[in-house]
């Protein structure tokens, strides 16, 4: 962002913090709802954990102290939101990890805010055959558009442990989806 | 100071047109779909959960400041004129009521009062475009 510097200045100005703050929100509300929601799935999921991201950035912004850019505060604080709500989920059904996965897949299809075709679930589902790390890294780099760096910064993991997963999540991908079309031409 | 407004408009446009691109990357590889005016109405919702409701609390500790100034200010001026030296004090009139009233005004009644101008106020304060 232009003039990073002034605008945090601003928000971290009482006096001016509100006026910044709405314009932070349009800056980040939508990339932040995509990003959410490809972790937990579910409209309504990604509905309450993006209001209680930008509530916690509204609390927090006082305690801001610029160790990190605001881009990579910002998408780490909604990236720590979306997996305390797939902990709580977690913790409720008592699912095992496979389960999980499964489950996450059901959410998605029951979903009235997912409207996927034959191909688009066959990509969510090699997503799915992904480890979260992996499924995580990939879709940060690949549909967020974050660079190597600041998904090292996020998730607190080496840059290029970063990198070599992501190559390897895209591999897989890659092989699940032609294994899966082979399979369909058999058929 | 002169706005580079060229600078500005390219970057709101870059933006936008990043925000769509991305949209368009979660709906068609994706299949994700969001209702109609889906980000304005959780603009708004966010809005009146954090700086609405923030503002909220500084009027309501402001009225509650004033209210409770008020009385001592009508208290004093009534022990004043009537120089009574015993604190008999009868409040008849009905400004004073009102005043007094308010410190016991119920918390719904404020926020419902302070709810309708917050959001618009500060829409009126934010300039659209940055």
């Amino acid at each position: 962002m232009k003039n990073e510097a002034d605008f945090i200045k601003k928000l971290l100005n009482p006096r001016q913090r509100d006026r910044a703050f709405v314009k932070l929100l349009d800056l980040y509300q939508e990339r932040l709802y995509w990003h959410i929601r490809k972790l937990v799935v579910s409209h309504e999921n990604a509905n309450d954990v993006l209001q209680n991201t930008f509530i916690r950035v509204y609390k927090s912004l006082p305690n801001f102290k610029q160790q990190s850019s605001l881009h990579t505060w910002m998408y780490r604080i909604a990236y720590n939101e979306a997996i305390r709500l797939l902990e709580k989920e977690k913790n409720k059904t008592h699912f095992s990890v496979e389960g999980l996965e499964e489950r996450h897949l059901d959410n998605l299809v029951s979903d009235d805010y997912f409207d996927g075709d034959e191909a688009q679930l066959k990509l969510q589902r090699s997503l799915l055959s992904l480890s979260e790390k992996h499924r995580n890294i990939f879709q940060m780099k690949y549909y967020d558009d974050l660079k190597f760096r600041e998904i090292s910064d996020i998730l607190d993991i080496k840059e290029n442990t970063i990198k070599t997963i992501y190559y390897s999540a895209a591999k897989q991908i890659e092989k699940y989806m032609l294994e899966v079309t082979l399979l369909e031409i058999k058929e | 100071m002169k706005l580079d407004t060229k600078n500005t408009q390219t970057k709101v446009h870059k933006d936008i047109s990043f925000d769509k691109k991305r949209k368009d990357k979660h709906v068609k590889e994706l299949g994700y779909k969001i209702p109609e005016d889906y980000f304005l109405n959780s603009k708004n919702q966010i809005l009146a959960e954090t700086v609405a409701k923030n503002r909220k609390t500084r009027v309501v500790k402001l009225l509650s400041f004033s209210a409770v100034a008020a009385v001592v200010a009508l208290l004093f001026t009534a022990i004043n004129v009537n120089n009574n030296t015993t604190a008999d004090i009868t409040i008849n009139d009905e400004e004073s009521k009102v005043l007094i009233s308010s410190l016991f005004m119920n918390d719904k009644k404020i926020e419902a009062l302070s709810d309708s101008y917050m959001l618009e106020d500060l829409y009126d304060e934010t300039n659209p475009i940055y």
